[in-house]
């Protein structure tokens, strides 16, 4: 065994303890009965039975599917749009990157303190100038948590720009002297360039944010108003550790799993398919 | 269309300090001419090319296209087509899309774009490739596709910045060929910018040497090749270049130098002759010899037939006459 690969090694152990065992144990639990009391009891398929029937399951995962339906496109929109404006160096386009960037590096749990204050419905700046209360509304609920997360979006900026950054520079010269518009360049050179990029983005972010709404839900919005946002990771926090489940929380752990892999492995799929992988 | 520069002037600043890259240029190219800027790199020429474009702005002086002053125009404006070092093709394009981009762009009719797509690739000969990514395409057929993609949009003049520097000899002297050929059938006004100066002497009509952002002289071939203005021009153009040494290395007694092109110098028997050297290096070439000579300290080449030329570390006689002889000032500007 040579030098580099005895480098992997401390990597390897920790994926073993952290993850590997751990993921098994969530699997072999997924069918059992388990308060966190006693020893678990082997109850076979009936989880994965209560969970076809389940309507706070289904309901979660609605709203997930609702939350990624609105926060994927948000966050890369915003990311792309951020990059290409700041792409081109020029007098304070330092700063404003590090300010685009800024959101990503505060602690989630921060963030949703500071939002949780924005959408005060008393005096929260937000709530005053839409004159909307976010955190009663349902719909506004599931506006505001998607919102939260499309200021987080640092490392796909950084990964837009790097994008941008190598379309070489002639293509443009030659594009402007032949008449093309900034919005003719933007569809048909800029866009279509980064596509390969941008769909390992989306690919990558929907993963992501079937994850990230756990804090913002938790100290946000609780899940409500009316589980509106009730999203799956929140469902399986609550299954586990506030009806101590531990077995169903298993169950539907392993759902979200298989769901978000069913999920990428279509939009890989179909990113072939339209060759932008 | 005519295209002219008058009294153009830019300079880049950066905080390390400004650099002049063009200084006082008049330049123009008549109607349907094919003009050819040839220097050194970093002389400038590039930047010349794209004043022309509009993709630099000078900060002083006049670009005039068919006339008309453009120096305020946008590049979308100035209705010329630009073929560029790397071809600049859209990579993620097929070569139709990239031949009718410009067209596309500008919002011409479908049929008239199809009829104009029909066309240039007859011209062009790529009716094969069209379906193609440039990715996909050889050296020789990207260069074509760069070329059709200038000629479709009938441009008022054609700027081409080192199209061929990417190819290899053999192609690129093919496309020299094809572009000459080209440029004399559509009779558009051509910019060619290149450091080569052969391709410059075999394609241009009138060829303006630059150097350090000036222009040395803007002449047709012969004229620069028969009375260079000055010794960088007289080193610059012709292979092997012309020999240029102080007068009195050739035995005439006055400041300055004196240039002779390596073809009009003869090689005879020590003694006889106006000077005698010492040979110290024979390169043959084929059907003719460069032959190295020490003279006087100065190291002159001659090019002579294979047959006549020396053994090396023999002694040599150096035969020239008057008539052949370039004289320049001790700042090297031409004597006439």
């Amino acid at each position: 065994m040579n030098a580099e690969s005895r480098l992997a090694w401390p990597y390897l152990v920790g994926l073993m303890l952290l993850v590997f065992i751990p993921s098994v144990a969530a699997i072999a639990l997924a069918f059992t009965d388990f308060t966190g009391i006693g020893s678990p009891t082997f109850s076979g398929f009936d989880n994965f039975k209560r969970l076809a029937g389940d309507g706070a399951f289904w309901r979660s995962l609605g709203n997930s599917g609702i939350y990624v339906a609105i926060a994927v496109p948000l966050r890369l929109v915003a990311a792309v749009a951020i990059a290409l404006v700041l792409h081109r160096r020029s007098v304070g386009v330092g700063t404003a990157r590090a300010v685009a960037f800024a959101p990503s590096v505060v602690p989630d749990a921060a963030w949703a303190l500071l939002w949780l204050w924005l959408l005060n419905p008393l005096y929260g700046p937000l709530a005053i100038a839409f004159g909307v209360d976010f955190l009663t509304e349902p719909w506004a609920a599931r506006l505001a948590i998607p919102l939260m997360g499309a200021f987080q979006i640092g490392e796909a900026f950084v990964i837009a720009l790097a994008a941008r950054s190598t379309i070489p520079r002639p293509l443009y010269e030659a594009a402007a002297i032949e008449g093309a518009s900034p919005w003719f360049q933007l569809r048909r050179i800029t866009l279509p360039m980064m596509a390969p990029v941008l769909a390992i983005l989306v690919l990558r972010d929907i993963v992501v944010a079937v994850q990230v709404n756990f804090v913002p839900a938790l100290i946000v919005t609780e899940g409500g108003p009316r589980y509106a946002t009730t999203y799956l990771p929140l469902y399986i926090y609550r299954t586990a550790f506030r009806y101590f489940r531990f077995g169903y929380a298993s169950t539907l752990s392993i759902a979200l799993f298989v769901i978000t892999g069913v999920v990428v492995v279509i939009q890989y799929r179909l990113a072939r398919r339209w060759r932008l992988l | 269309m005519s295209v002219a520069l008058e009294d153009v002037h830019k300079e880049y600043r950066a905080h390390t300090g400004s650099v002049i890259a063009l200084e006082r240029i008049d330049l123009a190219a008549a109607d349907g001419e094919l003009l050819v800027v040839v220097g050194p790199s970093g002389s400038g020429k590039t930047t010349l090319l794209r004043c022309i474009a509009g993709l630099e702005q000078p900060d002083r002086g006049r670009v005039s296209i068919g006339g008309t002053d453009v120096t305020d125009d946008p590049p979308a404006a100035r209705d010329v087509a630009m073929v560029f070092q790397e071809h600049a093709l859209y990579p993620h394009l097929s070569v139709e899309d990239n031949i009718t981009f410009g067209l596309r762009a500008r919002k011409e009719p479908e049929p008239s774009i199809a009829q104009k797509l029909v066309n240039v690739s007859e011209l062009m000969g790529i009716e094969k490739a069209l379906s193609r990514k440039p990715a996909e395409l050889s050296g020789g057929e990207r260069q074509r596709v760069a070329l059709a993609r200038a000629i479709v949009r009938e441009p008022k003049a054609f700027l081409m910045d080192e199209p061929l520097s990417d190819l290899d000899a053999e192609l690129r002297a093919y496309m020299r060929a094809e572009i000459h050929a080209l440029q004399r059938r559509l009779a558009t006004t051509t910019v060619y910018v290149t450091h080569d100066q052969i391709e410059a002497m075999t394609l241009g009509d009138k060829v303006a040497v630059v150097r350090d952002g000036r222009i040395e002289q803007a002449a047709a071939p012969a004229d620069l090749y028969d009375r260079p203005a000055n010794t960088f021009v007289a080193r610059f153009i012709g292979s092997p270049p012309m020999n240029v040494v102080p007068a009195a290395a050739l035995g005439i007694s006055r400041e300055g130098f004196l240039g002779i092109r390596p073809e009009r110098i003869r090689l005879g028997p020590a003694g006889s002759a106006r000077e005698s050297g010492r040979v110290t290096r024979v390169e043959m070439i084929g059907h003719e010899s460069i032959v190295h000579v020490i003279v006087n300290d100065e190291v002159l080449l001659a090019r002579v037939p294979r047959e006549n030329a020396p053994a090396a570390h023999s002694d040599t006689g150096i035969d020239f006459l008057d008539d052949d002889l370039h004289h320049f000032e001790a700042d090297g500007k031409a004597i006439r």
